[in-house]
């Protein structure tokens, strides 16, 4: 690759300013690897342990605070909720978008670019700023302090970034396809869940990773619309930990730690594929 | 819905308590307070008998007391600056005795003087003489810092709610702590505590089960209830006769004698923009040095005369 | 109309009307709605007489609105102008020797994108026990290492503030401009830098001449989402600072102010809709705005392959 730095080849000048580069990208890792190693340490001190030595391992591995934030701090019951919405926005989303794009990508009539820019203007629009009509939407709906609530909102905050991707990559497919299934005798559902819909498998992938981490982070809309414990979600019930008369590092440390365990999982799962799809849309 | 007639046993509670409940529009009590709340200076026993040192009547002793702490190298002071809501605490025990109490109070409500009041910007003064004796870079402190420190025994003092006193207890069984109220301007004067109804239990107009309600919320009324709830939560209770259990409750029921009513809590936290709120920022930048005192007062001021009408004249 | 296309057009209405549905119901009708609160005077959560703009009227002109308005989208300024400078030019250049194959570029592409899927929430409370004046690892390594003076209160000094937390932020997300940017340059045809390389560019003129350019689609999608996340923060700053972006409003921005108006700060605070719905368009107005306009002037520097 003609890009590529060819150290001995460069002059003094070249090979202090490699050097120097070399010495910014490793402060940097090191400034993100020593914080989390630190995190993860801490969760299994106790919290006098922490202070007197926060650098040091930790005396032995003790599993107690785990035990404590998964059952007294309820951890367990959060991530269940967590998992659960943004399982189910991920699968009206996909739901949803896929359709939205076939109907776009895969027709051509004339409103098709007004209901394309319809969808992609949500895209540039912060939804937080709406949030107390949505809030009063939701109390008359009834569905105030309940998971629907949050699904629904969620699944239509990332139709926009789905039908995007998605819409780019079906267009991108012949139109024989649909020809050929249409002559074979299949119905227009029929051609989209068989035909269409496997063939832009790695964008349901991207379109997944981009949405769902969003999703099993946010904080904001919890914050605003549950108020139940029971269906607080990870993010949200790590803030019981920081509430106004408590301080239990130890605790904090651990119920850090697992907040994150979740997240890091995937991330080593599909770590190629999650690069890839964050930039993809990007690249586009 | 409106409980003067439901529950007679209101009629004899203080009226700090009923300030808590008592609506603004029509004047009616809408609630049965549970507790009342005092604020006071926490200090800890051992390091006091270490240090043979005394519990401070006037402003300057407690200035000396807090200079010999720190000449022993501990922390004096646990307060710090990172929450709002706790340098307007500070305020709430230090400032009454230097701007007038409820003779302040009083007037200050019905509008024959106001926030900039030269009594009032003086008496936040005193708080930035507390500065040398906070922990260092007080104003990165939270209030959850300023708890642990004091329990931990790092820091000798404490200023804050009563509500902490059965925490403290609970965090660490062998702190021996005991409280004394803020200091008098000078030795001998009567020293004021700031006070405020907590929060109260109240009955749903619409509730399918008035009676029932209604019949429970006398019981809170009562001496029994009363009772029962000091001596399990360890907090004050408003309803009249009840003794609290334990030598730090008692002193504080003798510190009510002397109570004046928190000032921007009980008297100017029902509209927009809030007395509290606009104190709790503004102290912040008098602490930290970015404004004056005056500066403080004509804050508070300005925001709280957009809503309080006896300001508008 | 043929029946063929009736029947045609019906299957794209059940394949698109869902997902318009819903996007018309949860994003597009409390958009409006704001507009709509905006114009009223409230009491609480009940609406009350229609005004106009007066609303907007206290945001522009009176106090404490305006004082705190106008703070507010200081710091956000701030906020953009300190990310753009640190984090996306170090992004770029991050991303640039990434794509050159620096020694141990393996590495870093994987390390780098770690805290980027953190929350937000997670990394703001990591990083304020960390930040702890006396207690937390920061000050007291920097006391450890003899280096007492750069102890400092970082998120107690109101000028520290601010930079603390945008600090923290890039810790955060610098691992996603890197990233976009390598696979920007990546993918630049190889033609394009062969020919350059034969006309005799050294590396920096390759990069300013060639690779920039080049790169201009990924420069306008990163400035944007800055921009978008700019007016927006809110999550870093409740969690570093709390609801009234103390220090004394040092940390206050259109997110947290709006929050605050809209439902009241937690003890000392009462719900504003009428004021807070207006915060909540001039938000939307200075996003949509900020980012169409830079969209169109990037769009027009970007050059054709």
């Amino acid at each position: 690759m003609i890009l590529r730095m060819r150290f001995r080849e460069a002059g003094l000048p070249g090979k202090t300013l490699y050097l120097f580069f070399e010495l910014l990208l490793a402060t940097y890792t090191v400034l993100i690897l020593l914080p989390l190693v630190n995190m993860f340490l801490s969760s299994f001190k106790s919290t006098r342990e922490i202070f007197s030595s926060p650098y040091a391992l930790p005396r032995e591995f003790r599993l107690d605070n785990y035990l404590q934030v998964w059952v007294r701090g309820r951890f367990g019951r959060y991530m269940l909720n967590s998992i659960a919405v943004t399982g189910l926005a991920m699968l009206l989303d996909l739901l949803l978008g896929s359709m939205a794009a076939f109907g776009i990508a895969r027709y051509r009539y004339r409103l098709n670019t007004a209901i394309y820019l319809l969808f992609l203007s949500g895209i540039m629009l912060p939804l937080k700023a709406a949030v107390i009509p949505l809030f009063l939407l939701l109390k008359r709906l009834g569905l105030l302090n309940t998971t629907t609530s949050l699904v629904l909102v969620y699944a239509a905050m990332s139709l926009p970034s789905t039908v995007f991707i998605l819409t780019g990559f079906m267009r991108g497919l012949p139109q024989d396809l649909d020809d050929a299934a249409r002559i074979d005798g299949c119905s227009e559902p029929g051609i989209y869940w068989r035909v269409i819909l496997p063939l832009v498998r790695p964008a349901l992938a991207i379109v997944t990773i981009y949405n769902a981490i969003p999703i099993w982070n946010d904080f904001f809309f919890p914050l605003v619309f549950i108020q139940s414990d029971d269906l607080k979600t990870l993010p949200l019930g790590m803030t019981v930990f920081f509430g106004q008369y408590q301080t239990n590092w130890a605790l904090l440390f651990t119920g850090l730690s697992i907040a994150i365990l979740p997240m890091i999982a995937l991330y080593l799962m599909l770590s190629k594929q999650f690069i890839q799809g964050l930039t993809a849309g990007a690249i586009k | 819905m409106a409980l003067d007639d439901k529950v007679p046993a209101l009629k004899s509670f203080s009226s700090v308590a009923l300030s808590g409940v008592t609506a603004r529009k029509d004047g009616k009590i809408y609630g049965v307070p549970f507790a009342t709340q005092t604020l006071v200076i926490f200090y800890n026993k051992k390091v006091y008998a270490k240090l043979n040192l005394k519990e401070p009547e006037s402003w300057d002793e407690f200035l000396a007391n807090l200079k010999a702490i720190k000449a022993a190298g501990i922390t004096p002071l646990a307060n710090g600056g990172k929450e709002g809501w706790a340098l307007e605490v500070l305020h709430g025990v230090v400032c009454p005795n230097f701007y007038g109490a409820s003779s302040y109070y009083n007037a200050l409500v019905k509008g024959e003087t106001n926030f900039t009041d030269e009594r009032y910007q003086k008496s936040l003064e005193k708080l930035l003489e507390l500065r040398p004796y906070m922990p260092e870079n007080f104003m990165s402190v939270s209030y959850a810092d300023m708890q642990m420190s004091f329990i931990n025994e790092i820091a000798a003092h404490f200023i804050g709610g009563i509500w902490e006193a059965g925490y403290f207890k609970s965090q660490n069984p062998a702190l021996e702590l005991d409280i004394f109220p803020g200091p008098a301007a000078k030795k001998g004067d009567p020293r004021y505590v700031s006070s405020y109804a907590d929060g109260s239990y109240g009955v749903y107009s619409g509730s399918k089960n008035i009676d029932a309600a209604v019949k429970f919320i006398n019981f809170t009324a009562t001496k029994e209830f009363g009772q029962f709830f000091t001596d399990n939560l360890l907090q004050l209770s408003p309803v009249p006769g009840v003794v609290p259990k334990g030598e730090i409750l008692q002193k504080v029921l003798k510190l009510n004698q002397n109570s004046t009513p928190y000032v921007t809590l009980v008297g100017f936290r029902w509209e927009e923009p809030t007395g509290s709120a606009l104190l709790q920022s503004a102290l912040q930048g008098m602490m930290a040095d970015q404004i004056s005192s005056k500066d403080v007062v004509n804050e508070v001021q300005k925001g709280v005369a957009i809503w309080y009408k006896p300001f508008q004249k | 109309m043929t029946n063929r296309n009736v029947h045609r057009n019906l299957w794209i209405g059940f394949f698109v009307l869902p997902g318009l549905f819903l996007v018309g119901l949860f994003i597009i009708l409390p958009l409006f709605l704001s507009l709509v609160n905006s114009a009223f005077a409230w009491e609480g959560i009940e609406r009350r007489a229609f005004v106009g703009l007066d609303n907007f009227a206290s945001i522009f002109s009176r106090f404490p609105y305006q004082k705190r308005f106008f703070n507010a989208v200081r710091n956000n300024l701030v906020w953009f102008t300190g990310t753009m400078l640190l984090q996306n030019s170090t992004g770029l250049l991050f991303g640039f020797l990434i794509s050159k194959r620096i020694r141990g570029y393996r590495l870093y592409k994987s390390v780098f994108f770690i805290p980027v899927i953190f929350s937000i929430v997670a990394v703001g409370f990591l990083w304020t026990l960390y930040l702890n004046p006396q207690l937390g690892i920061v000050n007291r390594t920097l006391k450890e290492i003899g280096l007492k003076r750069l102890a400092l209160s970082w998120l107690g000094d109101t000028r520290l503030a601010t930079p603390t937390i945008i600090a923290v932020n890039i810790w955060r997300w610098l691992g996603f401009p890197t990233l976009v940017f390598h696979a920007g340059i990546n993918s630049i045809p190889e033609e394009n830098l062969e020919a350059a390389t034969l006309d005799g560019a050294g590396d920096w003129t390759m990069f300013w001449r060639v690779i920039f350019p080049l790169i201009m689609p990924s420069i306008t999608i990163i400035t944007v989402l800055t921009l978008i996340g700019s007016f927006n923060v809110f999550e870093q700053i409740y969690v570093m600072e709390g609801l009234a972006g103390g220090p004394y409003y040092s940390t206050d921005t259109l997110g947290t102010l709006f929050y605050r108006t809209a439902f009241g700060a937690v003890d000392t605070g009462i719900p504003q809709i009428g004021i807070g719905s207006a915060i909540g368009v001039v938000i939307y107005l200075l996003t949509f705005a900020a980012s169409g306009i830079s969209a169109v002037m990037l769009r027009r520097r970007e050059v054709e392959m």
